[in-house]
């Protein structure tokens, strides 16, 4: 039996199992094709020492715009290495994941590399990277793939129907090579993410991934996800409960985190999720132990009643990763996300009376962030401190300051914002753009701010991951200052 | 003045006592709130039928309490606390040292692991003066050019 060897690249989490090699594995192994999985990510983690790596993951993350050459010799030589001790003689063909824009520069020297290595094979890339730029030409990185001949093949958007068509030699179905890939309407034919042959030991997160959903409600100006899945589309409640019945069977674990944008995005089907979850575990006590986490909107009492989140709070939630943004409602409307103040409170309440410990993910210096805005959101850290202290805010994540994606909609905003990115570099385009209608939000200015934070955090008692990291990568945009 | 929340469906009365006194008492259906005061808190439960051992869900100020965490010793008629002003800060640190002892143990001297995953980082004093430091000196430049 022919064999497709699919090879994940960073940046990708190291703590938790791709969550594509299990969606397409069973499309492979359903197409009479044996699949084996290649994590260059992990193993590169592994095989680099942990300078190395934040060399990499800086590079990755556009914080850095070089990688030095003994640093990618090294790479050059564990990834060359490590995939041809996969390769066996019905090895057909090398299926690169490159998942997100973090994946691009980094697939840019792998890919021509194992090419050059590994002639005889054919290439398949796919994942959403290929569907964005970072360069700032209006050429997706999936066609500089085609152009650079990097690979034979590339499929975009969402891959289970198209893979399928491949492996069955139609090259001509959308998203083969041509990015008129069409959305899936309905998910719940797509059959369960398939762990089995995977080394779940490697991972030390102990957790399975599982979609719930794709695409968003949302439109938040900051945000691309609108360019890969322009609707949202969600599973049925009944469909993800036997999904985590089946895999916690196979691989005896019962932790699991939603890949989905937003795990609420349908109130409703949400609900009924964990009614069914909770049932579940009432009749087959072996389900009790399952846990769940996931990214959640921040919606208004009237959508998101208080029974819900006991719901949650009985069906297991472990943890809801929240895009608060900022603590300043007229920021966050001019970002759309549609959620006031009161309903901030409202939600931490509720999340305080069933124990659900949230993720805030914020954003330090959007464009029309005032000084007001910034010492409101120093107060706001003072307010909520019993919440992290009782760790309903288990985490805030302050990121590495506003920076501006291609394909969001505040790309296309920018004229509006008076923002200038033109003078500057792929990396410092990002990062160091400037607004004449806010001129003293500099990147310095931002950069600044984004310290205060981390100081008031600090000493408040949150807790912050990633601080040290982050923060070797604001001193690299520091340095890079003009 | 701090409040306190039992939730059970047996709970039928309760006592409380901070230092030895009693407090206050009363009769419930399932579910109380009451004043919390500081001091050595005991909380004496009467459950439905006699049926002892009741565990019920204890919020103190709205907040649904892991009673590890919170330092709660629970009995099968009653549960026992040290209520002061320092009480959520203790909750925090115990949680911080749970969570410390979960890590892998291969991963225990790896601060960037126990970063990024458990978010336990420390101030990074050093690295955030190094920042300023930077951005003060690309200031005098700007200035003086």
């Amino acid at each position: 039996m022919k064999n497709l060897i699919f090879i994940t690249i960073p940046e990708l989490d190291v703590a938790i199992p791709p969550p594509a090699v299990a969606a397409l594995r069973p499309i492979v192994t359903g197409s009479g094709w044996d699949m084996k999985h290649v994590d260059l990510n992990l193993e590169l983690q592994s095989q680099l020492d942990s300078h190395e790596w934040q060399q990499l993951l800086s590079y990755c993350e556009l914080a850095k715009d070089t990688l030095d050459d003994h640093l990618w010799n090294k790479i050059a030589a564990i990834s060359i290495k490590h995939v041809r001790s996969h390769i066996d003689e019905y090895t057909a063909i090398l299926a690169f994941s490159i998942f997100s824009i973090y994946s691009i520069r980094i697939a840019g020297r792998i890919l021509p590399l194992m090419r050059d290595h590994f002639p005889d094979l054919s290439f398949l890339c796919g994942g959403n990277a290929l569907s964005s730029s970072i360069d700032g030409s209006k050429q997706i990185f999936g066609e500089k793939i085609l152009h650079e001949g990097w690979a034979h093949n590339v499929i975009y958007g969402e891959g289970e129907v198209a893979l399928k068509h491949f492996l069955q030699g139609d090259l001509l179905h959308p998203g083969i090579n041509v990015a008129n890939n069409q959305q899936i309407e309905d998910l719940d034919s797509l059959p369960f993410a398939d762990y089995r042959g995977m080394d779940l030991d490697r991972y030390s997160g102990k957790r399975l991934l599982l979609t719930g959903s794709r695409g968003c409600v949302r439109d938040c100006t900051f945000c691309d996800i609108a360019t890969v899945w322009p609707k949202f589309r969600y599973r049925s409640a009944a469909l993800l409960v036997e999904e985590m019945r089946k895999n916690f069977y196979e691989t005896g674990i019962d932790r699991f985190e939603f890949t989905d944008s937003l795990i609420n995005g349908s109130t409703k089907n949400f609900r009924k999720f964990n009614e069914l979850l909770y049932d579940a575990k009432q009749k087959d006590p072996a389900l009790s132990g399952i846990t769940y986490s996931g990214q959640f909107i921040c919606k208004q009492s009237t959508n998101m009643v208080p029974e819900i989140y006991e719901l949650m709070h009985l069906a297991g939630c472990k943890q809801i990763t929240v895009g608060i943004e900022s603590f300043s409602e007229h920021i966050r409307f001019h970002m759309r996300k549609k959620f006031t103040n009161a309903d901030i409170d409202y939600h931490l309440e509720q999340c305080a009376k069933w124990a659900l410990p949230n993720v805030f993910l914020m954003i330090i210096g959007y464009p029309i962030e005032t000084s007001e805005d910034h010492a409101y959101t120093l107060d706001c850290l003072r307010k909520y401190q019993r919440f992290g202290q009782m760790d309903v805010i288990s985490y805030l994540r302050w990121g590495l300051t506003m920076h501006i994606y291609e394909d969001t909609p505040l790309s296309k905003m920018m004229d509006d914002l008076g923002i200038d990115a033109g003078i500057h570099n792929v990396r410092d385009g990002l990062y160091a753009w400037n607004s004449i209608l806010n001129p003293g939000l500099t990147l310095q200015e931002r950069i600044k701010r984004r310290l205060e934070v981390h100081e008031l955090s600090y000493e408040l008692g949150y807790k912050m991951p990633m601080v040290n990291a982050e923060l070797m990568s604001l001193k690299a945009l520091a340095e890079g200052l003009s | 003045m701090h409040k306190i929340a039992l939730e059970h469906p047996s709970l039928t009365s309760f006592t409380l006592y901070a230092d030895g006194a009693k407090i206050s008492e009363g009769r419930c259906c399932g579910s109380i709130e009451i004043d919390l005061p500081r001091g050595e808190i005991e909380v004496w439960l009467n459950p439905m039928d006699k049926n002892w051992g009741i565990v019920p869900r204890i919020r103190i100020d709205g907040f649904l309490v892991n009673t590890y965490l919170a330092g709660i010793d629970v009995f099968d008629h009653m549960f026992k606390f040290i209520f002061a002003d320092d009480f959520f800060w203790r909750y925090a640190n115990m949680n911080v040292a749970s969570i410390l002892s979960s890590v892998p143990a291969q991963y225990r001297d790896d601060e960037g692991y126990i970063s990024k995953y458990f978010g336990l980082s420390g101030a990074n004093t050093d690295l955030v003066r190094d920042i300023r430091l930077i951005l003060d000196e690309k200031s005098d430049f700007h200035n003086n050019t």
